[in-house]
């Protein structure tokens, strides 16, 4: 017990059980608690999970990645342009999404270790120059920034498939998120994520590769984002240049309600997982409560905030002891 | 062919003299004439208005673009961001002023921003057209003319369209939380619904949400199973309305739960012939784009224009005129929609 309570992921998890018990409670006869209620949260808390698990990484590592949104929305542009205007194979416009990805985090890397400037004003930037450079794009070759984008071939079952309203983004969420979580905690790579956000400088002297750590976190982080991207468009068939514009918030969210300290070098990728579950729960829960809409933000915001709260006292509690 | 200048141009006997449709189509002539005289000078529009990365204003563009160059107008489009619309709604205003143009034409959604910088540039002897919204104050701003759709009348449309399919419980879903237009749409169906004996409610969407299809139709969802009574939603983009559509499919209610939206798209159009949307909306944003250009133009060249509010809107599309509109939607790129 005293082994569990001292793991960082064990706030997140108090967090999401106490927002699940709270709307069971009051929500339950509503519908919270049926397939398509628990479908509902689960497929939210699925699409943000997945892009919480990179930068839950990068942030473990010392560092943020603003521009996560602005990929995900383009990511959906790109994908949308080449099966939607081109009637291009989707695999192709998934392909040239992971490339562009693939370089923004790249980028992002180098401008940051190289400038030593804060990653927070460095990918500030870079999200600006990516939306603003792919509306440019899309309006040039398209005349529009929202464009229908059909699957054509294997990649929308592959992205698009769901069960009842089971997305298959729940399935990619365990799958990369175990994958995540052993590498982070089984080898060495992990180690020196943590080291690198602990202390830069005495991890470089202990031998650790910290640029290059550092740069492979933040093309991780774009690509996540691409998944994330291409799942949301092609489940509505629509891609957008403002979609996932949310996760600029919402990604750090799911980190911090999950146990990550801002400043870097402690927190846990089960934890963060535990952080969308619990604004999954939070940010759908509310429309089951009945109550006023209106206030719907209110409740939002005040939940997660108490869940914050909470985690954080049981981490002073478990450490005290 | 006397070019009006600027100080003339708040003469009331301008206004007097305008008559509406036949000045249209005078200009229209002489425009496609009139560039052609070398040392006519170039007029010069500056309009402020939605930015391109939502999928209503690609068509109001490009029918401003169409205009201009019809009219041989050098035109300056000013996108407003959506993500600060406030002080955004000020900045773009203000960068027209500053850049001196003959005419400013404005988008005026955040009415306690804009109407003051309107009446400045009016005082500064720049003459205003309000575009698209700001129905109730542009005559009070000293503006020339107002072209778009009355946001009240919407929601009348939709109440009628709605309870005439059967609805007695309708929501409305506001998905810019906050925007003036968007809750006068819901304030005028929440008003007819009352007189028509049904009842209505309003779901605004988080701010963080709108932008997300997929957790818009969750939300949508979510409140459908704590309301089991709502019977009819209305929507106030293509994207809200087609996860509306989602929503009640996913629930298994669609037979029951009747959906109306504003803005045309692809998919829109499709689930009308499908049956799974009853209408939608149609502002024709591209007539916004090209009247708002067409009477600036007008006004600042000859002291020209129509009398009145001119309505773009509401026009309804539905089972009825669906093939028409999808046709030409297919033709010709960014008229009826953008996706």
């Amino acid at each position: 017990m005293r082994r569990l309570i001292h793991r960082p992921e064990a706030g997140g998890a108090i967090s999401a059980l106490l927002v699940f018990a709270f709307f069971a409670i009051l929500a339950g006869h509503n519908g919270f608690l049926s397939l398509l209620g628990t479908a509902y949260w689960l497929d939210t808390a699925s699409e943000l999970g997945i892009i919480a698990i990179p930068v839950g990484m990068l942030m473990i590592g010392g560092e943020f990645d603003l521009s996560v949104g602005a990929v995900v929305g383009a990511t959906s542009m790109i994908v949308a342009i080449c099966s939607g205007s081109y009637e291009l194979p989707g695999w192709l416009g998934f392909s040239l999404a992971v490339v562009f990805g693939a370089g923004v985090g790249l980028a992002n890397g180098l401008i940051v270790v190289k400038t030593k400037l804060p990653s927070f004003i460095v990918t500030l930037s870079t999200m600006l120059m990516v939306t603003g450079s792919i509306l440019g794009v899309s309006i040039g070759l398209t005349g529009s920034s929202s464009i229908s984008a059909i699957p054509n071939d294997f990649l929308g079952v592959l992205v698009a498939f769901k069960w009842h309203e089971f997305h298959i983004s729940i399935l990619y969420w365990v799958l990369f998120g175990a994958a995540a979580i052993y590498v982070m905690e089984r080898t060495s790579f992990g180690n020196w994520v943590y080291a690198t956000g602990g202390n830069v400088v005495t991890a470089r002297l202990a031998g650790v590769p910290t640029d290059r750590v550092k740069v492979i976190l933040f093309i991780l982080s774009s690509l996540g984002a691409v998944l994330v991207g291409t799942i949301e468009t092609y489940a509505f068939q629509n891609g957008s240049i403002t979609l996932g514009a949310q996760y600029v918030f919402s990604g750090i969210a799911a980190c911090v309600i999950g146990g990550v300290l801002l400043t870097g070098g402690y927190g846990s990728l089960l934890g963060t997982a535990f952080g969308a579950t619990t604004y999954g729960i939070v940010s759908l829960g509310v429309f089951f409560l009945g109550w006023n809409a209106d206030l719907t933000e209110l409740f939002i915001g005040a939940l997660l905030l108490l869940a914050v709260i909470s985690n954080n006292r049981l981490r002073t509690f478990a450490l005290g002891r | 062919m006397k070019f009006i200048t600027k100080s003339q141009g708040g003469i009331p006997l301008a206004r007097k003299i305008a008559l509406g449709a036949a000045s249209m189509g005078l200009a229209a002539v002489m425009g496609s004439v009139l560039p052609a005289l070398a040392d006519d000078p170039q007029i010069t529009i500056a309009f402020v208005s939605g930015p391109l990365n939502d999928s209503f204003f690609p068509p109001l563009y490009q029918g401003a673009q169409d205009a201009a160059a019809l009219l041989g107008a050098k035109l300056n489009y000013i996108p407003i961001d959506e993500a600060d619309i406030e002080a955004s709604s000020a900045r773009t205003m203000q960068a027209a002023i500053a850049m001196k143009p003959d005419v400013i034409v404005v988008g005026d959604f955040i009415t306690g921003v804009v109407d003051p910088l309107i009446k400045q540039a009016v005082a500064a002897g720049i003459p205003v057209f309000v575009n698209q919204s700001g129905q109730d104050q542009w005559e009070a701003d000293g503006a020339l003319g107002f072209i778009g759709q009355q946001g009240p009348e919407v929601g009348i449309v939709a109440a009628e369209r709605l309870t005439k399919a059967g609805s007695k419980n309708i929501l409305c879903v506001i998905n810019v939380p906050g925007n003036p237009y968007l809750q006068a749409i819901c304030k005028g169906l929440a008003e007819k619904a009352k007189e028509l004996g049904v009842t209505s409610a309003n779901l605004e969407l988080p701010t963080a949400d709108s932008t997300d299809q997929g957790k818009v139709s969750r939300d949508i969802g979510a409140y459908l199973q704590a309301h089991g009574d709502v019977d009819g939603i209305f929507t106030e983009n293509a994207a809200v309305g087609t996860a509306a559509v989602a929503a009640v499919e996913a629930a298994q209610v669609a037979d029951k739960v009747k959906i109306g939206t504003m803005e045309v798209s692809k998919v829109a159009l499709q689930q009308i012939r499908d049956g799974k949307l009853l209408f939608l909306v149609n502002e024709q944003p591209y007539l916004d784009g090209y009247y708002g250009v067409m009477f600036a133009y007008n006004y600042a060249k000859y002291g020209l224009a129509p009398v009145g509010a001119v309505s773009t809107g509401p026009s309804v599309v539905d089972k009825s005129n669906v093939d028409k509109i999808s046709a030409v939607f297919d033709k010709y790129k960014n008229v009826i929609g953008s996706n």
